[in-house]
């Protein structure tokens, strides 16, 4: 793994984690974190989350990360799996040139 | 008419088909519950008329069948892929618990199938079985005139699984496609199903399902399986997971050219693991597939990634630029079709959101009148 490839995947684990921290202390998904795989949806199949717990996830999120969703599509979108999430926010880094 | 234009109706407007070859048991009797929950994966609980996506393991863990549980009173349906009915059946009485009193009865004796998929599926659902299925929630099941319609559906837009009584099968199907006119609804076949489950990050048990040795843990399935209750393969995912706290893991991989099950991932000289799955993805104008990633690797948006072609035995080629990814690929339409709000006749005076990924079918769409 070179220099550019481990310092992506330490970020990502980072997010992953963190991500996974919001689910399981803050909407309750009563999984380990490590059962929370990255492509697992959300709401419906997946963990089961609903539309009242889309609001606490999207609150929570921007809370933990300090990223804005900017508008009602790009929350639809990013709302899909855990991965899309921590995509969102991977973006937000790469964007603002905040990658730790 | 292509394979891209029933891809093109199916993320765009509706599509109809008999594929996947699901297969529908009912179990009832006095230990009805406790067969299903000495089989099934996931924790049972369910309400009535509620429906969740489950696994049948074999004893070694792998999958032997994907399922859907539906609660019907004291009663189950499983809808499975992967097995025959008759398979299916054999399966439960096995793995029933000693002395447990119940029937397994196959639907598909008195039952056929026809699923509904796209944005607009519910408007033609409901214009072909009344408009009060239309807000059937999703992974719920109703009663309807002697047959069952199950709020289902893999491919990521709005999905309706519909089993018709045999004796009058043939004449509701065919008004269903003379309804299905107004829609430009398609028959689509099982290729046209199975990309789009991929394209949503769907499992499919005809593609990655049986890839040998593959278990809920690497499929990225661990949340269909409880680790609070036993059922038949339990014991050894437990050992897997004793045996490898971190296995590989199955991950979304996209690429330009071509690329097809049992090529290789790699990075520079190292191999991270072998494509399980590929397709032809008509929304991404690209080749997608699920490969099996050392754990360290199994991330979407890596750098540096490279497929090596080793299908059919053939000598390693040149490698072709890969790119770890995120299912769903793209931005569903059915995401933001309401069936409160829109209409397929007036979708032309919606303004929806681009559908991100669906490039190919996107021009065609903006570009035609409607």
């Amino acid at each position: 793994m070179n220099a550019e490839q481990r310092a992506y995947v330490a970020r990502r684990n980072d997010v992953l984690a963190r991500v996974r921290r919001v689910l399981t202390e803050e909407l309750h998904v009563r999984r380990e974190p490590e059962e929370i795989d990255p492509d697992v949806a959300l709401f419906g199949t997946g963990l089961g989350l609903d539309s009242v717990d889309a609001i606490e996830v999207l609150l929570s999120i921007e809370a933990e990360f300090s990223v804005a969703i900017p508008d009602e599509a790009a929350g639809r979108s990013v709302l899909r799996t855990v991965g899309t999430l921590v995509d969102l926010v991977m973006a937000h880094d790469a964007a603002s040139g905040d990658e730790k | 008419m292509t394979t891209r234009d029933d891809v093109v109706a199916l993320r765009s407007g509706v599509v109809t088909t008999t594929a996947p070859g699901t297969v529908a048991l009912r179990i009832e009797g006095a230990h009805a519950f406790e067969v299903v929950d000495a089989i099934v994966s996931s924790d049972l609980q369910l309400q009535d008329a509620q429906m969740r996506p489950s696994l049948l393991l074999r004893e070694d863990g792998s999958p032997f069948a994907d399922i859907e549980i539906c609660r019907d009173d004291e009663a189950f349906v499983l809808l499975a892929e992967g097995p025959t009915a008759p398979e299916l059946a054999d399966y439960v009485r096995a793995y029933a618990p000693a002395g447990s009193t119940f029937t397994a009865h196959d639907l598909g004796e008195a039952l056929t199938r026809i699923a509904i998929h796209g944005p607009y599926a519910w408007e033609l659902l409901g214009a072909w079985r009344g408009l009060d299925l239309v807000g059937l929630p999703y992974l719920t099941f109703f009663r309807d005139r002697g047959g069952l319609v199950f709020r289902s559906g893999k491919t990521g837009e709005y999905g309706y699984d519909v089993w018709l009584p045999r004796a009058t099968a043939g004449e509701e199907i065919a008004r269903l496609h003379e309804l299905g006119r107004a829609f430009d609804a398609r028959e689509v076949a099982v290729d046209v199903i199975d990309t789009s489950m991929m394209e949503n990050g769907f499992f499919d048990i005809r593609r990655e399902g049986a890839w040998p040795g593959a278990t809920p843990i690497e499929l990225a399935l661990q949340w269909r399986v409880s680790r609070r209750k036993s059922y038949v393969g339990a014991e050894a995912l437990a050992a897997r997971r004793a045996l490898s706290p971190e296995p590989p893991r199955a991950t979304f991989v996209t690429a330009a050219d071509p690329f097809d099950k049992g090529d290789l991932v790699v990075s520079e000289e190292r191999t991270l693991g072998p494509v399980i799955a590929a397709n032809h993805s008509h929304v991404l104008d690209a080749w997608i597939g699920i490969a099996l990633l050392e754990r360290e690797w199994a991330h979407a948006g890596l750098p540096g990634l490279a497929v090596v072609r080793r299908h059919d035995g053939a000598n390693a080629s040149e490698p072709i630029a890969a790119r770890t990814v995120s299912p769903p690929v793209l931005r569903n339409l059915s995401l933001f079709v309401s069936p409160q709000r829109h209409a397929y006749a007036s979708r032309g005076d919606d303004a929806f959101p681009t559908i991100t990924g669906m490039r190919a079918a996107d021009s065609r769409r903006e570009d035609e009148p409607r």
